[in-house]
């Protein structure tokens, strides 16, 4: 045979083998040789899941990356003792010791956990923790105002069954359960096909008009522009699916976490969803019921059978699958709430306040939700609960809000637009704390996918026959619900202690506070009031590879501010999520930040947190400062005033080959941009980065390697927006935010605006462009091309005409979404021009 | 004509990656899809579980570090070319023990002379250096011969010729009946 020919084959029963360790050899190769490839490709090792943690663990530490994605302040010899821990030195004596004060500290927990435990006895085993163990470890204790709290967690009185440890071995087969086994889903209620003409899907602007008015005497503030989306009536078929009875519970939820959790290892909810983040926990979002503790999620007292809310779209689809369900398509979801007779709320056509949660704002930052088995009066025709209010629900849809007059809609079991105008899916049925119009059945919403809210939950679909676990048919006449039993008693909540202490605010030259986390101490909180506008840099120091687990969070009070509005004075709590070893403050602002132990059970883990403040520099455009890093010294933090779809360019220049890292930070101190070697050698570069608002940017210099210094310079450009009275303009899209043009006109003229791929460029997949032009703040006109289709080089994409208001500039926003860049340049061109008096 | 809503696996590894280089901890999905090959390459270079695993590690931190070089494309190529170089990095720490055979050859009368151990893992290990770096990227590591030939320089049909190659020369090693077509 021709060895070439041969070489193809084996290559090819490689790869096939790889896929299907069965797959069948082709026939050209001989017996001997398909045995030595078969030997082969069994002898590539399948590594166990505790090994891919454990590789993922050291590579994220020798990358200096925190479980939430942020570089970490530690120097090589700390990393390395964290990468390979060596076995702890202990002399007899305190090896003793602490096996006593262990002793002590495990009678003391158990004793506080097998009675109902009053606050005072928390407070006391809290104190007499600190005065004892600290003490032993060598770690002084912190003297500042001991104002012990817990978080309210009286001792449940259900069942408490470890999750894991009891139920495996109850389990069985498999050795790993599968997910729903953990889960045990929500019953299945099947609706049935429309008919061949469909249902009519959507509403009409004299629907929307009335509700409208019943909104506004109910005291709700809802427009007629809130509901155009929902318009015109069309005609939806539908084949045969099934629907969940109730919105996805906390309980169910936290079963699908933990389930991924004891596989994927811990944090799995902050990007285990498809890469993004599944939910946001309780020390993320205030509202969340679920919360990570002692390496497992569990949820809040009380709140197992509510839905689950600040759950991302990603998150939902997730938890569908994984038990061989899905989301169901926008179509299917108005369908099962209308029924056959096209009812407007899922019990008929009149508003009652009564069989449904809506217009009830929470409190004390919980949630208004109800069980997901509430308002069995509010089921819709084919039995589904809670289709209007409680928890807004995730569909699978994008949202395009003119999706209804495309021919796409009405083409059978229609699955929405192919991309969402702004990158948004649907939420329907309205939430707790929304207003009835939005809970009308045919009322459309959108949200972004990544992000959660604490209205927002979901329920799963399936198509008949393709769901892995299935519970027995509800049938459409039974109106009193019954939820499957879950087969596993989850621990609920289990007490959480933290220790607060108010110290002083940092001082610039930086503060060490030695601290230890156990199981009777699970989070230390420091608190204090910012003295300067600047940055806060805290680093997270410890010898004890067990302190991987440590989350270290920092929430910060909105103080109101100067002129605030409203009642004034204190308002809601705002949290900040726990991503920086950075982080800006301003000056008189409450911060706390608080270290958790996570992850870990049954250890006491000391730990040192140093604190630095650093003042914001001012700095302008065409400056260019130098400055010093090192030990003491290190991060630099450059303060200027930019304007939305400002174009800039940032540029370090290490001395002496120091090398460094560039940030750009918004007003909250939220990344909008970074860079460590985009510019000459290995100096950072922010090139062309369009500023996303009006307001104050901050640039941070940091060392590349911590425990590096050096000298460096920075400077700072911007462009002038580029004017299409000018000719044609090139615009460059990167992964930041839109640019902008300008244009001058006379009042009244009238101007044509033309958006094509340049005629160098390779063909495009181009999937959505929006374009705005505005005019004194004003939208005049929105344009927007969302198809995906291969588009040649030249073509045009967008045209449209608009007329002046007002002689003077004109500005022209560009956004596109989704859009394939080009590999090699990361970035996306289009040429924009205009034509006046046309 | 259907309209392609779901992007290949190409671009949602592109789109992971630079979501991956503002926030790296978004590279996890990567890891995790690559993990298995990562950790065969390297263990078959190495041949010790303990060095493997460090290994392993030290390309997944190369990477997570490096995420700003990855300039598009497929993720493999550029994966391996970092895994390459930490064993390259590491043959070289090694060199008074472990020699580095960094030349192809077609040499194997080491091999033709094996004595009576005949398992795979001794053939194996008695392979010039560069013949077990190709079969680790494309057994382990599951590269295609176009990815293997980018990464070392070759052109796919010699990287095929040479897996080829090399399986005939473990079967003949083997003592296995030579092909007689």
């Amino acid at each position: 045979m021709n060895e070439q020919r041969e070489a193809r084959l084996i290559e090819q029963f490689v790869s096939a083998l790889r896929r299907n360790p069965h797959a069948a050899p082709p026939p050209q190769l001989d017996a001997e040789t398909v045995a030595v490839i078969r030997q082969l490709v069994a002898s590539t090792p399948t590594p166990d899941a505790a090994l891919r943690q454990r590789v993922w663990e050291r590579a994220r530490l020798r990358a200096r990356i925190t479980p939430n994605g942020k570089p970490v302040q530690l120097s090589e010899d700390e990393i390395m003792s964290m990468v390979y821990p060596r076995p702890a030195r202990a002399s007899s004596m305190s090896l003793l010791t602490l096996g006593a004060v262990l002793l002590f500290a495990g009678l003391l927990v158990a004793f506080l956990i097998l009675r109902p435990t009053p606050p005072d006895a928390l407070q006391i085993a809290a104190q007499v923790e600190a005065t004892s163990t600290d003490a032993m470890m060598g770690v002084p204790a912190v003297t500042t105002t001991p104002t012990n709290t817990h978080t309210p967690t009286p001792v449940p009185t259900i069942e408490m069954v470890p999750a894991f440890t009891t139920v495996v071995p109850v389990m069985a087969q498999p050795v790993v359960p599968l997910p729903g086994e953990f889960i045990a889903p929500s019953a299945l209620i099947d609706i049935p096909g429309t008919d061949a003409d469909g249902f009519f899907m959507g509403t009409t602007l004299e629907e929307v008009q009335s509700a409208v008015e019943l909104c506004i005497e109910l005291d709700g503030r809802c427009t007629e522009e809130m509901g155009v989306d929902s318009i015109p009536v069309h005609p939806v078929t539908l084949s045969p699916f099934q629907i969940e009875l109730t919105e996805v519970s906390n309980r169910q939820y936290a079963g699908f976490l933990n389930y991924n959790a004891q596989i994927e290892g811990s944090y799995f909810h902050m990007s285990g969803c498809f890469g993004y983040p599944c939910l946001r926990i309780g020390n993320e979002s205030e509202t969340s019921a679920i919360r990570f503790l002692d390496s497992r999620y569990d949820i809040e007292l009380g709140r197992d059978e509510q839905p689950v809310t600040e759950v991302t779209w990603w998150g939902a689809r997730a938890y569908c699958e994984a038990i061989g369900r899905r989301l169901p398509t926008e179509a299917e979801w108005e369908w099962a709430a209308r029924g056959d007779d096209g009812r407007i709320y899922p019990w008929g056509n009149d508003w009652d306040a009564t069989r449904a949660n809506t217009n009830r704002p929470g409190h004390g930052g919980v949630p208004n939700v109800d069980n997901v088995t509430a308002y069995a009066s509010g089921a819709s025709a084919f039995g589904v609960l809670n289709m209007a209010g409680n928890a807004a629900e995730w569909v699978s849809d994008w949202y395009a809000p003119t999706f209804y007059r495309s021919t796409l809609a009405t083409v059978v079991d229609t699955q929405g637009p192919p991309f969402g105008v702004m990158g948004t899916r649907v939420v329907r049925g309205g939430s707790w704390d929304n207003a009835p119009f939005f809970a009308r059945s045919v009322h459309r919403q959108d949200y972004v996918p990544e992000n959660a809210s604490p209205q927002i939950g979901f329920r799963c679909a399936a198509t008949p026959g393709s769901a892995l676990f299935t519970q027995a048919p509800v049938a459409a006449a039974v109106v009193q619900p019954v939820v499957a039993t879950p087969r596993i008693v989850f621990v609920t909540a289990q007490p959480f202690y933290m220790q607060t202490v108010e110290i002083d605010a940092p001082p610039t030259n930086g503060t060490t506070l030695p601290g230890m986390l156990d199981q009777t101490r699970h989070a230390m909180e420091y608190r204090f009031t910012a003295a300067v506008d600047g940055v806060i840099v805290a680093s997270l120091l410890t010898n004890d590879a067990s302190l991987l687990g440590l989350s270290f969070s920092v929430q910060r009070e909105n103080s109101g501010g100067g002129g605030g509005s409203g009642g004034g004075g204190s308002t809601s709590p705002l949290p900040v999520m726990v991503v920086s070893n950075s982080f800006n403050v301003q000056a008189g602002e409450q911060v706390s930040i608080i270290v958790q132990l996570s992850g870990v059970t049954g250890a006491s883990v000391p730990f040192t947190l140093r604190l630095l403040a650093l003042e914001h520099i001012p700095f302008d455009f065409d400056q260019t400062a130098e400055n010093r890093l090192n030990d003491f010294v290190p991060l630099a933090s450059y303060q200027f005033e930019g304007s939305a779809g400002q174009i800039i360019t940032a540029q370090v220049a290490g001395v002496d080959g120091f090398d460094t890292r560039l940030m750009l930070t918004d007003t909250m101190g939220a990344p909008v941009a970074m860079d460590s070697d985009g510019g000459a050698g290995y100096d950072p570069e922010l090139h062309r980065i369009a500023l996303p608002a009006d307001g104050t940017y901050y640039l941070q210099v940091e060392p590349e390697r911590a425990g590096t210094g050096g000298s460096f310079s920075l400077s700072l450009t911007s462009e002038a927006i580029p004017s299409l009275n000018n000719g044609a303009q090139t615009v460059l899209f990167n992964s930041q935010a839109a640019p902008q043009l300008q244009f001058s006109a006379q009042a009244g003229e009238t101007v044509r605006l033309i958006v094509r791929l340049p005629a160098s460029a390779d063909d495009y997949l181009v999937r959505l462009i929006m374009v705005d032009i505005y005019q004194d703040g004003v939208l005049l006109a929105r344009f927007t091309r969302d198809n995906a289709t291969v588009t040649p080089g030249g073509q045009e994409l967008i045209s449209g005409t608009v007329s002046a208001q007002a002689t003077g500039l004109l500005t022209v926003v560009l956004d596109v979404s989704s859009t394939l860049m080009e590999p090699s340049t990361q970035q996306f061109a289009l040429e924009v021009a205009i034509e006046l008096g046309g | 004509m259907r309209l392609r809503i779901r992007p290949p696996a190409q671009d949602e590894e592109a789109r992971l990656m630079q979501r991956a280089a503002h926030q790296p901890h978004l590279f996890a999905p990567i890891y995790e899809r690559y993990f298995a090959r990562v950790y065969g390459f390297c263990l078959r270079r190495v041949e010790s579980e303990q060095d493997a695993e460090d290994l392993c590690s030290q390309v997944f931190a190369r990477a997570l570090s490096g995420l700003h070089t990855y300039r598009g494309g497929e993720v493999a190529p550029w994966l391996f070319a970092i895994a390459r170089n930490v064993l390259i990095d590491h043959y070289r720490r090694r060199r008074a023990t472990v020699p580095l055979d960094d030349q192809f050859s077609d040499d194997d009368t080491a091999i033709a002379r094996a004595d009576d151990d005949l398992t795979l893992h001794s053939l194996l290990a008695r392979l010039p250096d560069a013949q077990r770096e190709l079969l680790a990227l494309l057994i382990d590591g599951g590269l295609t011969s176009e990815q293997a030939g980018a990464l070392l320089g070759k052109s796919p049909v010699s990287i095929r010729v040479q897996l080829h190659r090399i399986i005939h020369t473990l079967r003949r090693a083997a003592r296995l009946p030579e092909e007689t077509t």
